[in-house]
């Protein structure tokens, strides 16, 4: 059932004492909690994978991925994926560094209980450096939510024979959940 | 959320709601709404969890070559990422850990930068000296027994670690819509007085969140 959700906020001092407290009262009360509750999301990574050339100036290099040929996993882990989490979708990013000629893949594959979705944003051309692109994950495909989850990330290089294509930084956060929260587990 | 100027750094949990017939149930009810807003605020996040598999002991050819440090007096670039960010939030903390190889006692300077837009960012800078930094000589040569200075000594056992904090006002980010965020750290060291230090990072995290300052 979905539940309304209210993005607006009213003062404590609306409901003192004296003040006439109505019915919608309440029920606008019950959709800010929803507002609220759809909006305490979890960036599950956030990291920056860049080998160097990423800041403007100079600059630390990390884990210093780079795309050849073949598909490679360059992050496993897992990630715990809330019960509510599990209904909204969660987004996918990635930025890359890519040289003239060359296109890079970044995909990310996530395993939960309800199976595997893998998923990856538009392939990463030279005209790209510097800008985000995402994919969509739908979530409540492969999971149920309350549960463990493994994340791959992987790197390809798609056309071109460049050597040092690399990803800058990476993101998998979930979104809000603005229709269909879910409802508690004995509901 | 546009919370304004309220902000719940506490609230009273318990006080159920009174069935009792005739109860002016106003207060029980704003009282639902402090807490509601404390849950809206009080859940700071992490933005970026960041590790750089650096080890002290690496060789210094190799720390050239991977860049996992830096020795700069500008801003050298620790981490940088993309988040959400509820307009709820008004503040970025980023905690940096990091080595700082000499004998020297140093100012370690940090910078964090959001955007949120083409022109829209904030920064804040702090400095922080590394302790127990004295009365070692900075030379990082072994010194031969005759006493003249020999091959670059690659361990570097008179590294001091530190842990900073920055601080960064999402005041100047559009509150209404904060939205994608891009969050950058930088940073660098320097020796008394404009010497670069060399600077070896192995952990920074940045949190978002709400302070109440």
């Amino acid at each position: 059932m979905a539940k309304s959700q209210l993005p607006t906020t009213i003062s404590p001092v609306r409901m003192s004492l004296g003040q006439l407290v109505l019915s919608q009262d309440i029920a606008a009360i019950g959709a800010l909690l929803n507002f609220v509750f759809g909006r305490r999301r979890q960036q599950h990574i956030g990291l920056i994978t860049a080998r160097d050339g990423w800041s403007s100036g100079s600059e630390v290099g990390t884990l210093r991925a780079t795309a050849d040929g073949t598909q490679r996993t360059i992050i496993d882990t897992d990630i715990w994926v809330d019960r509510d989490a599990a209904r909204a979708p969660m987004t996918f990013g990635a930025e890359c560094s890519v040289l003239a000629a060359n296109t890079v893949r970044v995909s990310c594959r996530l395993t939960g209980g309800l199976g595997t979705v893998t998923v990856a944003p538009a392939d990463h051309a030279n005209a790209d450096n510097g800008t985000e692109k995402t994919a969509a994950i739908t979530t409540s495909s492969v999971t149920n939510g309350g549960e463990w989850m493994r994340v791959e990330i992987l790197l390809q290089r798609i056309t071109g024979a460049g050597t040092t294509n690399q990803i800058i930084e990476l993101r998998l956060e979930e979104d809000e959940v603005t229709s269909s929260l879910p409802d508690p587990d004995n509901d | 959320m546009p919370l304004g100027d309220r902000h719940y750094g506490t609230v009273t949990l318990g006080y159920p709601i009174d069935a009792e017939p005739r109860f002016q149930f106003g207060d029980d009810y704003g009282a639902i709404l402090e807490r509601l807003y404390f849950h809206a605020q009080q859940h700071a996040v992490i933005v970026c969890e960041q590790s750089y598999g650096f080890d002290l002991r690496g060789r210094a050819n190799d720390l050239a070559t991977t860049r996992r440090s830096f020795g700069t007096t500008s801003y050298v670039g620790i981490a940088r990422t993309r988040r959400r960010l509820p307009p709820e939030f008004n503040h970025l903390w980023a905690i940096v850990s990091c080595g700082v190889v000499s004998g020297h006692s140093a100012d370690l300077y940090l910078r964090l930068t959001v955007s949120n837009g083409a022109t829209d960012q904030a920064e804040s800078i702090t400095t922080v000296q590394p302790s127990a930094m004295s009365g070692y000589s900075n030379q990082n040569y072994v010194t031969r027994q005759d006493g003249t200075v020999g091959a670059q000594f690659a361990y570097q056992p008179r590294a001091a670690h530190v842990q900073a904090r920055v601080d960064l006002d999402l005041a100047n980010v559009d509150p209404a819509a904060p939205g994608l965020c891009r969050v950058t750290l930088e940073g660098y060291a320097v020796y008394p007085p404009s010497a670069a230090m060399a600077v070896y990072p192995y952990r920074a995290s940045i949190f978002a969140g709400v302070s109440y300052g």
